[in-house]
């Protein structure tokens, strides 16, 4: 009982009472342990499918994945889908970025715009994408603009609001300074209220990055005849090609985990200052 | 010693305690037996005879509760291929399709006794047959279901140039679109779009997939695992459905009102466009000329797999043999 007493003890001491850690891992050790545990993963969802016995239809091998893999990359089916997306994505990214930015400054910085504003924009939150995106493809049409749109408005609202909390942050005794020392509107934008805002603005750009992936598939499972959403709906609704349903799956995730990683690499070249 | 006694007294606290559970009752002989019907998209009026047999009893007559799930036709395929759920209404080129991934599915009985797919656009179009699509846009909801396959259908029975016609994915959007003008024409079931459009006020010009070539349509579908171990269950939910669909016919009035009960949304405001949809399915669950309630005819399926092989909508050939019978709709008594 004593010795269980202690151990618990011990779990429930407080950080600084904890040995410091021994040193960072190094980045070759941090690739073999995601390989490793993407092996796992591979070897898990091999394991399933022979104890279950699984048919292809319904959870498919990895090999046979792989398989389908080959293929679709071979005959072009893969690239060119996933262009099409890559495109939406980008679209709705700039453009959901774009206006999220401004009118997350302007709501930041103006309440009166903010109590004007603010309640319709949350009420375009709260209605599902899904439901609004056929009455999107009925007044954009069905080509690239509606997927764009639908990609900008899954990203529009939390971009918006990271936006207002970041200029909202800006510490008000380094307003007063800059102020004091005679900077115009500009310097203290440029140089006070953009870096201080940067750190949760690159929050913002991360969650917006993901989120473009989802809209921009929305956009497609609606209607499209080009796309990873496309290819999505036809395997699973039209030709039952599970195995080509899990490429295509596997390529949005790469998608997702490039951009976000491509992201957190600016982060850190542009935010040089912190840590420091 | 004092564990000892602990042990013997928690020992005889857990006989208690097991021994005045209650007893698992013995199922009674005269329980339904709890079945999975997958049904379409969204509960609808053209659900009606299914509702219809629920409520005048005719699955129970079987020995049956019926639960009614709604979906994607294609994820209840998988799910009745992998033994997961026992029936699904899925169209018929769904099966052949479904055939050529290895699903070990077989077609029972026929629901529809007509490919319920259609071309539609507003007569001022000048579209007076469907050749006079070449050169304009047509609306799909997607290259993909019976809607593209009926599209497909009609251009190989009427030999349009495909390459003059600006096919467009418009979602599930079609009697909008063509409303709105977005697309010259669309496919869409023919108790869907051309209905809402005509009572819109709008002329409205159809074109039935049927009329030009003869795929199996919509029907009770199961896993060819069921066929061989409980033939009983399929026997007796195709006659419970196969009366549900006879009532109906018979009794139109008392078969939407049911359906009503079933769809309240299709109500209120809603029921003279409900009503609309159900009198055009009426068209669709009457047996054609000459053939029976519930079967299907065995020769259209090798010409339909031949035409999804020819359209390239099938990859090999598919081995139809076995892919449908009627030996439970004679079974069950029709």
């Amino acid at each position: 009982m004593l010795r269980w007493l202690d151990t618990w003890r011990k779990w429930t001491t407080t950080a600084e009472e904890w040995p410091a850690p021994k040193g960072v891992i190094s980045t070759t050790t941090r690739v073999l342990l995601t390989l490793a545990g993407f092996g796992l993963f591979i070897l898990a969802w091999e394991g399933l499918v022979r104890w279950q016995q699984y048919p292809p239809y319904i959870l498919p091998s990895p090999a046979h994945v792989w398989h389908k893999f080959l293929i679709a990359l071979a005959d072009g089916t893969l690239w060119r889908h996933t262009r099409v997306t890559l495109l939406e994505i980008s679209g709705g990214l700039g453009l959901g970025l774009l206006v999220a930015t401004v009118l997350g400054y302007l709501l930041a910085k103006c309440p009166i715009l903010e109590q004007l504003v603010g309640p319709y924009v949350v009420a375009a939150q709260a209605v599902p994408v899904v439901a609004i995106a056929p009455l999107i493809i009925l007044w954009a049409g069905s080509g690239l603009l509606s997927k764009v749109l639908v990609a900008a408005l899954t990203l529009f609202f939390p971009v918006l609001v990271n936006t207002m909390v970041g200029f909202r942050s800006v510490e008000q005794e380094l307003m007063d300074l800059m102020r004091v020392l005679n900077a115009s509107r500009w310097q203290i934008f440029t140089k006070l209220e953009i870096p201080a805002a940067l750190p949760i603005l690159f929050g913002g750009l991360k969650i917006g990055t993901a989120l473009s992936v989802i809209g921009a598939v929305v956009g497609e499972f609606v209607a499209a005849d080009q796309g990873l959403g496309f290819l999505i709906n036809l395997t699973s609704r039209g030709t039952l090609d599970t195995a080509l349903l899990f490429v295509t799956l596997g390529v949005l995730v790469v998608i997702a985990v490039a951009l976000y990683t491509f992201v957190g690499w600016l982060e850190r070249r542009v935010i040089t200052w912190e840590g420091d | 010693m004092k564990y000892v006694y602990t042990s013997i007294l928690i020992t005889l606290m857990l006989a208690l305690l097991i021994g005045c559970a209650p007893a698992a009752s013995p199922t009674p002989q005269n329980t339904p037996r709890h079945v999975v019907l997958a049904l379409g998209y969204i509960p609808s009026v053209q659900f009606a005879p299914f509702y219809v047999a629920q409520d005048k009893g005719f699955f129970a007559d079987e020995g049956l509760e019926v639960e009614f799930r709604h979906g994607f036709e294609t994820d209840f395929l998988k799910l009745v291929a992998a033994g997961e759920i026992p029936f699904v209404i899925a169209s018929g080129e769904e099966v052949i399709l479904g055939r050529a991934r290895g699903l070990p599915v077989t077609y029972v009985a026929q629901w529809y006794s007509q490919f319920p797919v259609g071309m539609f656009a507003l007569k001022d179009k000048g579209i007076t047959s469907p050749k006079d699509v070449e050169g304009k846009t047509l609306g799909v909801p997607g290259p993909f279901g019976a809607t593209y396959i009926g599209w497909k259908a009609i251009v190989y029975a009427t030999g349009i140039d495909e390459s003059k016609v600006k096919v467009e994915s418009i979602g599930f959007t079609q009697a909008a679109a063509v409303s709105e003008g977005k697309v010259d024409a669309a496919m869409d079931y023919i108790v869907n779009g051309p209905v809402r459009l005509r009572l819109a006020g709008k002329e409205v010009v159809v074109f039935p997939v049927a009329d030009y070539v003869n795929l199996p349509s919509n029907g009770l579908v199961t896993s060819e695992t069921l066929l061989r171990e409980d033939p009983d269950l399929v026997t007796s939910m195709t006659r419970a459905i196969l009366r549900g669909i006879q009532y109906t016919l018979d009794h139109p009035d008392e078969a939407f009102q049911i359906a009503l009960k079933h769809v309240p949304e299709a109500g209120g405001e809603q029921e003279k466009v409900s009503r609309a949809i159900f009198d055009a399915s009426l068209t669709l669950w009457t047996p054609k000329a000459g053939h029976k309630l519930g079967h299907t005819d065995l020769d259209t399926w090798a010409t339909a797999e031949q035409f999804l092989r020819e359209m390239g909508l099938l990859e090999t050939h598919v081995d139809v043999t076995g892919i449908a019978t009627n030996d439970f709709v004679k079974r069950a008594g029709f």
